[in-house]
């Protein structure tokens, strides 16, 4: 729970059940037919996991906004393409500039060429309704599975961030050059300080990022910017 | 030589032009056409003459030359109109009346005022000869033309008449004094013979060449049946092709919009069956799935007759129809297109029904046709909207298509219309030009024209409305 406990009223228990859903997975789903909405938030609901509807594209952006979600959790959105206003393919790259949801677009009309800019954007699925039940949970669960595993990386890359902040610049400037493949007494040379000060500075940076080997700074290197 | 007393043979030949006239005249009862009965009227006169000249000496002289000629020629040129207007060239009456009386004049100051009875029988019979040379010339060119051996015959018979009047002409040289056709002897004789077999062969030929154009006529009003019906079959056939054409190009929106219940179905039924699997769903759970599925099932063949009815090959039919459900229908149809190409579509709500008389499919097609174009001409326009309208007045229905696009440019607001006129890459140019045809079978127009103020096109379709019968 991210909320403040000391504003929040009592737990009840919808609230317990949500979450518990929630954090087996939220599926959003928008498609502007309310026929297929409703069919499609039942499949869902039915799978235990928690659901959110919403008409349009626009509706959907709006409540992002104003409305950040309450129960920590994997989450996905499935989308048709065509619809009026913001289409999916549009919503892909609106959200993709957001957050990173994995997303999974749905058409009735099976044009190739939406198929690829749906992946191009980095669609997880391209799903042709109408969409068999075991298809779409697969590739439902398949979006969750990606949703944990980047909450994992950005987590992660978050500690290494707030880990790498805290180097000193001097300390910040050695680790880059040793993770560029310099040598300490390379490195001591080009600024022009004694060799030992350099092996001190390089353990203290070691010591903050946590890691024991030159090596996994260099793996760190790839994933963050020094 | 032939010797026979003329004043007879001339009562005999009047009763003759006055008997065949009148036969020919039953005969082709039923078949009477104008120049039928000039041509038979024109004989009945010749006939009435032939006896007034009969009767010279019984009765006073004013009526046997003066009359008796008159009535020659003016039954000469009634027959001469008849046949020039079965060639489709009749002189006008008032010439012919103006010569007449012309003719009347000479023939009179050469009668009374010059008394010089030679001339004015010479130019009697110069005029005469002159006008049957003429009926047999077009009585030959009739023959020619047509193929017909009867109008030749009457050609051979007036010819002959001309031979034997030349004839009269040339022993009239020489005489002096009062002529008396009645004895004037071989020449008298011979015209009068050439005459009673032009009475006979003329009017026995002229109900051939009546039967025979007849038989044309009928044969020629088929063939223009026959053709008139291959043409609506073939409008008809290129208006259905336009159609399926028009949903071709409608068929990705409205396979999408079809896959929109089959999604909602099958996604029902699914939850339904697991639901049922688990045994976690009662009695009225799973009655509502059912709903669900039932009512999308409607939806689906909703969808799949409105298609179909659109696009059933149909024989032009002539019933009730009110415009406002045919635009009702249309906006149905184009909705998913709409919607995809994020077109606003309104339709003002207006309570009186338009009623028209016309094919339902037909006037849809207008309608589809037109608002397809203004969908298209919406594509880069920031403002995408299009406003349709229906209302009665003054006995005219008028839909308007209003759309908010950039308008017709001034090339196509002269051509469009035109067959194979088109604005589009990839266009036919037959939607416009076929939606016309379509308004004028129904007795109305079709016309685009722009807004006023940097407004898009406006199309209007003007039809006659349905008078709504009176309550009894």
């Amino acid at each position: 729970m991210n909320l403040d406990t000391q504003y929040r009223k009592a737990i009840t228990v919808s609230d317990q059940e949500l979450a518990t859903r929630c954090a087996r997975g939220r599926v959003v789903i928008i498609d502007d037919d309310a026929e297929v909405l409703a069919a499609l938030a039942a499949l869902i609901e039915f799978s235990g996991y928690a659901c959110e509807t919403y008409p349009s594209a626009t509706s959907y952006i709006h409540v992002l906004n104003y409305n950040r979600p309450c129960f920590h959790g994997p989450c996905c959105v499935l989308c048709d393409v065509k619809m009026p206003e913001l289409d999916g393919l549009q919503l892909q790259k609106r959200l993709a500039e957001l957050d990173d949801t994995p997303i999974l677009l749905m058409s009735g009309a099976s044009g190739a060429q939406e198929a690829v800019s749906a992946f191009h954007g980095g669609a997880l699925d391209f799903l042709i309704k109408p969409i068999d039940a075991d298809i779409l949970l697969a590739a439902v669960a398949n979006a969750l599975a990606a949703s944990i595993e980047r909450g994992y990386l950005r987590a992660r890359k978050a500690t290494l961030a707030a880990r790498i902040a805290s180097l000193t610049e001097r300390e910040q400037d050695i680790a880059r050059r040793v993770a560029a493949g310099q040598t300490n007494p390379m490195i001591a040379e080009t600024l022009g300080i004694a060799l030992r000060t350099v092996k001190w500075h390089r353990q203290r940076a070691l010591e903050k990022i946590g890691v024991d080997k030159t090596t996994d700074l260099v793996r760190i290197a790839d994933e963050v910017n020094l | 030589m032939i010797a026979f007393d003329v004043r007879t043979a001339f009562l005999i030949l009047g009763l003759l032009y006055v008997l065949l006239p009148t036969i020919t005249w039953v005969v082709l009862a039923g078949r009477r056409t104008l120049q039928v009965g000039l041509w038979c009227g024109g004989g009945l006169l010749l006939g009435c003459a032939a006896i007034l000249v009969g009767l010279r000496d019984s009765i006073p002289e004013w009526i046997t030359i003066v009359l008796a000629s008159t009535m020659i020629r003016v039954s000469l040129l009634i027959r001469i109109q008849s046949l020039r207007l079965e060639l489709d060239k009749p002189w006008p009456w008032r010439w012919l009346a103006l010569a007449e009386i012309a003719t009347l004049l000479i023939f009179l100051s050469l009668q009374y005022g010059l008394h010089n009875f030679v001339l004015r029988a010479q130019f009697n019979s110069a005029v005469m000869t002159g006008l049957l040379l003429h009926l047999a010339l077009l009585a030959w060119r009739i023959g020619r033309d047509e193929q017909s051996s009867s109008a030749k015959w009457i050609a051979r018979i007036y010819g002959l008449v001309v031979v034997a009047l030349l004839f009269r002409l040339y022993s009239l040289f020489g005489e002096t004094g009062n002529t008396n056709f009645l004895q004037e002897g071989l020449s008298a004789q011979l015209l009068t013979l050439s005459l009673v077999l032009s009475a006979i062969v003329g009017h026995f030929g002229y109900v051939g060449l009546a039967l025979d154009r007849a038989l044309r006529r009928e044969l020629l009003a088929v063939a223009e049946r026959a053709r008139d019906e291959e043409s609506r079959r073939l409008g008809s056939q290129i208006a259905q092709l336009d159609r399926q054409r028009s949903l071709g190009e409608l068929s990705a929106s409205l396979g999408h919009e079809l896959n929109q219940p089959l999604t909602a179905i099958l996604t029902n039924a699914q939850v339904a069956k697991r639901g049922l699997q688990a045994g976690r769903f009662d009695a009225g759970q799973l009655g509502e799935f059912l709903d669900k599925i039932i009512h999308n099932t409607q939806r689906a063949s909703q969808i799949i007759e409105r298609i179909r009815g659109f696009i059933r090959p149909s024989v032009t039919r002539q019933e009730q129809v009110n415009l406002q459900l045919v635009v009702a229908e249309v906006a149905e149809l184009v909705a998913a297109e709409a919607h995809k190409r994020q077109v606003t579509l309104s339709l003002p709500a207006q309570p009186e029904p338009v009623l028209v008389m016309g094919d339902l499919i037909q006037l849809s097609q207008i309608i589809l046709n037109v608002v397809r174009n203004a969908l298209e001409a919406l594509t880069a326009m920031p403002r995408r909207e299009i406003c349709i309208t229906c209302h009665g007045e003054d006995g005219r229905a008028r839909l308007r298509i209003c759309d908010s696009g950039p308008g017709l440019t001034p090339e196509a607001l002269t051509q469009a219309g035109k067959p194979f006129f088109t604005t589009k890459p990839n266009g036919l140019g037959m939607g416009v030009s076929i939606s016309k045809a379509i308004a004028a079978q129904h007795g109305g127009t079709l016309t685009l024209a722009n807004a006023r103020e940097g407004g898009g096109a406006i199309a209007e379709l003007n039809l006659p409305t349905l008078q709504r019968e009176e309550p009894l």
